[in-house]
């Protein structure tokens, strides 16, 4: 049976950030083909309807552009427009709320720093 | 394009029972149409009247913008495979798919013969001697191999496992892919097709309760909780489906609209907390809450 | 196509049912009543009611049609009405070879074989048989006709009412034949039945059966209509 999905959010937001995923991480890489609707709702087992929305989502952002007739390819310079995309993403999904986390416990910016260099050094 | 099924007020009443009760939605051609709800909840009664194997009491059917009742352009159209699909108990498998074959005009032999070794069907098989799945298999062939422009699936897995089940949803939305066509999917395991449906009716006690595109649904219903005012304040402006309490605490399941991101921030700031709902968690709370409520009134 | 053929086209996928199970079973009672007739050596003819094995087995091909084969073809889409003429074509198709196969038996009977070399008659009897070749071809394919209507009426009649309305169905008709026969007794008409009776020859019994077969197979029509899965 297919991958799962997360039913409480739209699932042609989710093929669509799964495309994203797959660029960014160079699965997909630019000016190759992307998987046809149909492959994505039998791999996903979806409605083709909704995996043709998420793909489309991609078209209107410039990502995915279409060759009449063969398919959907990745656009040059998706992925850089893609990462810009996901590091604002970040600052207002991660950064954002850490920070406010961090001042409702009292954390100053210097130990915040030093806290995140940690993380980094623990990491690697 | 013109809907391929509108139902007006359909009512299906036994005496006093009203089995279906003042229902009336449309549906758009060339979709996947999940019909919803607990068992007995009146949803194989609808689909016999849309069919006109049965015949209802009173209300509008139209399909194919014409009455199914005895209209061969209609009925030739349509495949309701029904869980409870009575064959003849001598006939061999391959008889009731050459029945098939002559019965619907889009029949597509080359499709059925690969059902037929999906499913592991032996041809020669009386259906006496068939087990219970593989009496669903033969309907599923049927049902998929039709590629009938309005195909009906009343719950066409019974004595089937999650491998056989997933097998037949592969060969639907495959198949669907390449010859659209409208689908109605009638199933109480909600979780194992919602994926697939793109849009969802929900029939509750003979009602329908819910008619709305799945994906607009995904992330509209969320649960809020907290103070019982804070809840009411911002529940106010919603459809309220479920509601539990705990002293001064409440929490309440509703259906949000615009956009999900906005009304979740909202709701955070009035100092609520917040969890998503999946589209089954949303249907089952939509169906059983008045089950409960029923079974009070009967004490 | 027309979908009363289809209707059709499906029963005739049924061959042994219609066509050879039918004449096993008939053609078994004869083979027991030949046993008996050699080993009896009578003097007289035996005449032999076996052939009703067939006329019965039409009786319960009627109610088997529509306890498995009406909502097997109403769930395939197919129509009320094209399920009755389908089925009608069928059986009027099974009567008239069933009325040729008696005759020929019959024939066989009679100038072949000398009533089987046993003194047997089993398919040509007396009184049934004392009319002309169309008149015992008339006689059989209305009796088959009117066996299998009335086993499809007593289906359909069930699967419309269900059990309980059917159990007084059967009550009310045997009121009815039991006030009717006290009537007779008490006014003494048995005497003008039997002899109105003796008068007829069994052509101008199937004719009179005829208004009763069409009712059958109007009040047949009638329920299949309404009848659901």
């Amino acid at each position: 049976m297919g991958a799962q999905m997360d039913e409480s959010r739209p699932i042609f937001v989710q093929i669509a950030e799964r495309i994203e995923d797959d660029i960014i991480e160079g699965t997909l890489t630019e000016e190759t083909q992307v998987p046809s609707t149909t492959q994505f709702a039998a791999f996903y087992q979806i409605n083709p309807a909704t995996a043709a929305k998420g793909v489309n989502l991609l078209v209107d952002q410039g990502i995915l552009y279409k060759k009449r007739g063969i398919g959907m390819f990745v656009a040059s310079g998706a992925r850089a427009v893609l990462v810009e995309k996901r590091k604002e993403q970040f600052y207002e999904q991660y950064v954002v709320t850490m920070v406010r986390e961090a001042e409702k416990l009292g954390i100053n910016a210097e130990q915040l720093s030093d806290m995140i260099r940690r993380g980094g050094t623990n990491n690697g | 394009m013109a809907n391929v099924v509108e139902i007006r007020s359909l009512t299906k009443a036994y005496g006093d029972v009203k089995a279906v009760d003042n229902v009336s939605f449309a549906l758009e051609p060339n979709r996947i149409y999940g019909l919803l709800g607990r068992n007995g909840a009146g949803k194989t009664t609808i689909m016999h009247m849309l069919s006109a194997q049965l015949i209802q009491t009173s209300g509008d059917i139209a399909v194919f913008g014409e009455a199914p009742y005895e209209n061969n352009r209609v009925l030739s159209q349509l495949c309701f495979i029904k869980e409870s699909q009575k064959y003849p108990e001598s006939s061999k498998i391959a008889d009731v798919l050459a029945f098939a074959a002559m019965t619907f005009p889009n029949w597509n032999q080359e499709l059925a013969d690969r059902l037929m070794e999906d499913f592991r069907l032996p041809p020669k098989r009386r259906i006496k001697k068939l087990s219970r799945g593989m009496l669903s298999s033969v309907g599923i062939v049927v049902g998929l191999a039709s590629r009938a422009p309005l195909t009906i699936f009343d719950e066409p897995y019974i004595g089937l496992d999650a491998v056989a089940r997933g097998l037949f949803y592969d060969r639907l939305l495959e198949d669907y892919a390449e010859y659209p066509r409208t689908v109605i999917l009638s199933t109480h395991l909600i979780d194992e097709v919602s994926q697939m449906l793109e849009h969802v009716l929900v029939i509750d006690q003979g009602r329908l309760v819910l008619d709305e595109e799945a994906e607009s649904l995904r992330g509209r219903a969320l649960t809020v909780s907290g103070p019982l005012a804070k809840v009411n304040a911002f529940a106010a402006g919603y459809k309220e489906l479920d509601r539990q309490g705990l002293g001064s605490l409440c929490s309440a399941t509703l259906l949000t609209n615009g956009s999900p991101e906005d009304v979740r921030a909202r709701a955070e700031l009035a100092g609520l907390e917040v969890a998503t709902v999946s589209l089954q968690q949303l249907i089952v709370q939509l169906t059983s809450g008045k089950m409960s409520r029923k079974a009070d009134d009967a004490r | 196509m027309n979908r009363s053929g289809l209707v059709l086209r499906m029963f005739m996928r049924e061959r042994m049912a219609w066509f050879v199970i039918p004449w096993l079973v008939t053609l078994s009672s004869f083979v027991i009543n030949l046993i008996i007739g050699g080993s009896l050596h009578e003097e007289q003819n035996m005449v032999t009611g076996g052939l009703a094995s067939f006329f019965i087995y039409m009786f319960v091909m009627g109610i088997i049609i529509v306890s498995q084969f009406f909502p097997f073809a109403l769930g395939f889409s197919i129509r009320r009405t094209d399920f009755f003429l389908g089925s009608t074509a069928m059986i009027a198709i099974a009567s008239a070879a069933a009325s040729l196969i008696i005759m020929l038996f019959s024939y066989a009977e009679t100038d072949l074989t000398d009533h089987w070399g046993v003194q047997l008659q089993f398919f040509n009897l007396p009184f049934v048989h004392d009319g002309a070749w169309y008149v015992q071809l008339l006689v059989h394919f209305v009796l088959a006709l009117h066996m299998f209507f009335a086993g499809y009426f007593i289906g359909m009649f069930n699967r419309r009412f269900r059990a309980t309305w059917t159990f007084i169905l059967f009550i009310a008709l045997s009121l009815v034949a039991g006030i009717a026969s006290m009537l007779c007794t008490r006014f003494g008409w048995w005497d003008e039945i039997g002899r109105w009776f003796l008068d007829q020859t069994a052509l101008s019994l199937t004719l009179w059966s005829l208004p009763l077969v069409l009712i059958y197979m109007l009040a047949s029509y009638k329920l299949t209509r309404t009848a659901t899965a």
